[in-house]
């Protein structure tokens, strides 16, 4: 959308034509950073060789993953690991494939297979699978980013009737699922190391709970291989 | 920088309401009769599940903490800052199965904090009453005797023993004696273990104990409302005791919250009845709080406009929030 905005504006207001070197070096500024570990990160996806993690802390939420880029359109398989509250633990491991792979658009899908695990009161556990769709737009040392995920897992419900009779074990399954959105910023200080900050929007157990509180969370990202 | 602060402060809300409440353009002094204190410890596993469930993501996950920010004294207090309360009036309970214990020891330490504004109502245990009712009854005796006990609370559905059994009628008979009003659950409840049958819930099972005790004050908390399917339930039955028992009060907590009511139209009925009925004189306000942060103040909002759409004046409307109350436990009605 922005690069259209651009486009018509440049079209409707003929503009110098700039020199050469200076387009160069404007365009070589804009996408200096666009293989910095902290985009593929937040865009997905890594190139062959290339690997990036993340630590990130706040409230609810933190966690950490890791990725490794293992094919081309930047296929990468790594491990995700979230926990909310040091209640809820989500360890997954991630196949991320890009779709988009532009040195200023980076559009990726993500699916995570992983085991959810919730103590306390709400003690709960069970298969957990999360698709997730990650957009970023880098521009200089900066990156703009917004995830859309949806989160589904199995829940088993044992229960154990004891009766004169006789004992009867009951099995059921329940659905729980979790629609959840991540707007941030991220900023790479190196090719290798970068911040990202972000707003968590989830929505726990929908539709039948009331909307979760949002969340906010600062990672660490950082990688090596050839970049 | 003192005024960045002092604006970042208003945007937040910091600090407390002004006491009481409008209606109708007047400020009336506020008093809810119906506050629950609680130690997370001290209820069951199945309610603390049950109740964890009612907070949203990620509150959910650590209700303990959740809960002692709201259930104690002073989380209390601070709810009814941000009410506008004035006065409230904190419940023992004694139903281990369901809701939980809150010892009437605990209840009257927790009176020390605020004597000013804050009274209590002591109960008792019933679920070995068969073994133990005199000294259980002694023991309730001792705690009406402390410093701002003023009154009984009891649960018949949650402490799982039938309105119409005449064992249990010591109670009242203690009540009258003493001339401390008895404050009764009526009505369904949504909490794991209760006795939903109409012999524990439907007001009209108190009649027998009503008429045996005309010196007893019988407050029917809830309105006899039906959290389970969230129908006004035994409303009219509450009204037809109140109609021909003078010793008969109603209390119109919970039932209009958010969640149990979220139109609001169930609450809105109930106060256009009973003003219908003409038993203004016998609502006592109370709201079931604190629950969450900010149940306190929203069910008084919510209270407010049900009196408004029916039209209380603001006589009827300060009898309803502090002046009944006042009178039936015998304390003078708060100054703003």
């Amino acid at each position: 959308m922005l690069a259209l905005v651009f486009l018509s504006l440049s079209l409707g207001t003929p503009a110098p034509e700039p020199t050469e070197p200076a387009v160069d070096t404007r365009a070589a500024r804009r996408t200096r950073f666009a293989e910095a570990a902290v985009f593929d990160i937040v865009g997905g996806g890594s190139r062959p060789r290339t690997w990036a993690g993340r630590v990130y802390g706040g409230y609810p939420w933190l966690g950490a993953r890791g990725q490794v880029g293992v094919g081309p359109s930047g296929l990468a398989v790594g491990v995700d690991f979230e926990a909310a509250r040091l209640r809820r633990f989500r360890p997954a491991l991630l196949l991320s494939l890009r779709w988009v792979d532009r040195p200023r658009v980076r559009l990726s899908g993500d699916v995570l297979l992983g085991w959810l695990v919730q103590t306390g009161e709400l003690h709960k556990r069970g298969p957990n699978v999360e698709l997730q769709v990650r957009l970023a737009l880098p521009t200089g040392r900066a990156a703009p980013y917004v995830m859309l995920g949806t989160s589904h897992t199995l829940l088993t419900d044992r229960t154990t009737v004891i009766t004169a009779a006789g004992d009867t074990r009951d099995l059921t399954f329940r659905h729980e699922w979790m629609p959840r959105a991540t707007i941030g910023v991220a900023i790479a200080i190196t090719r290798q190391i970068g911040i990202e900050l972000g707003i968590d929007l989830a929505w726990y157990d929908a539709p039948g709970r009331t909307p979760s509180i949002p969340g906010i969370h600062l990672g660490l990202a950082f990688g090596g291989g050839p970049r | 920088m003192r005024s960045v602060l002092l604006l970042i402060c208003l945007a937040i809300g910091c600090g407390e309401a002004e006491p009481g409440v409008v209606v109708r353009g007047a400020r009336m002094p506020v008093i809810d009769m119906h506050l629950h204190p609680g130690d997370w410890d001290h209820i069951p596993p199945e309610t603390k599940e049950f109740l964890s469930s009612r907070f949203p993501f990620p509150i959910d996950l650590r209700p303990d903490k959740a809960a002692a920010s709201v259930l104690s004294a002073e989380g209390i207090l601070g709810e009814m800052d941000r009410a506008g309360v004035t006065v409230g009036v904190l419940f023992a309970i004694y139903a281990p199965r369901t809701v939980g214990i809150t010892s009437n020891e605990d209840v009257i330490a927790d009176l020390a904090r605020d004597p000013k504004r804050l009274y209590g109502l002591a109960s008792l245990r019933v679920d070995r009453w068969n073994e133990d009712r005199e000294q259980e009854l002694a023991n309730l005796r001792e705690a009406l005797a402390a410093p701002g006990i003023i009154g009984i609370k009891l649960a018949h559905a949650h402490q799982q023993f039938r309105m119409d059994t005449p064992d249990y009628f010591g109670i009242y008979a203690l009540a009258a004696e003493l001339g401390k009003p008895i404050y009764l659950h009526t009505g369904t409840s949504p909490f794991p273990g209760t006795q939903q049958a109409p012999a524990y819930t439907d007001p009209r099972y108190l009649e027998a104990a009503i008429v045996a005790y005309p010196g007893a004050t019988f407050i029917l908390g809830h309105l006899g409302y039906d959290f389970k399917t969230k129908q006004p339930g035994a409303l009219e039955g509450c009204i037809d005791l109140a109609t021909r028992y003078p010793n008969v009060y109603l209390e119109p907590s919970a039932l209009g919250s958010k969640g149990s009511d979220p139109s609001g139209d169930n609450l809105r009925l109930a106060m256009a009845r009973l003003r219908e009925a003409g038993l203004v004189d016998r609502i006592i306000y109370g709201s079931d709080g604190p629950q969450s942060p900010g149940f306190v103040e929203e069910y008084l909002e919510r209270t407010v406009a049900a009196m408004e759409a029916a039209d209380y004046s603001v006589d009827e409307a300060r009898a309803v929030l502090a002046g009944n109350f006042a009178r039936v436990f015998a304390v003078p009605v708060p100054e703003l």
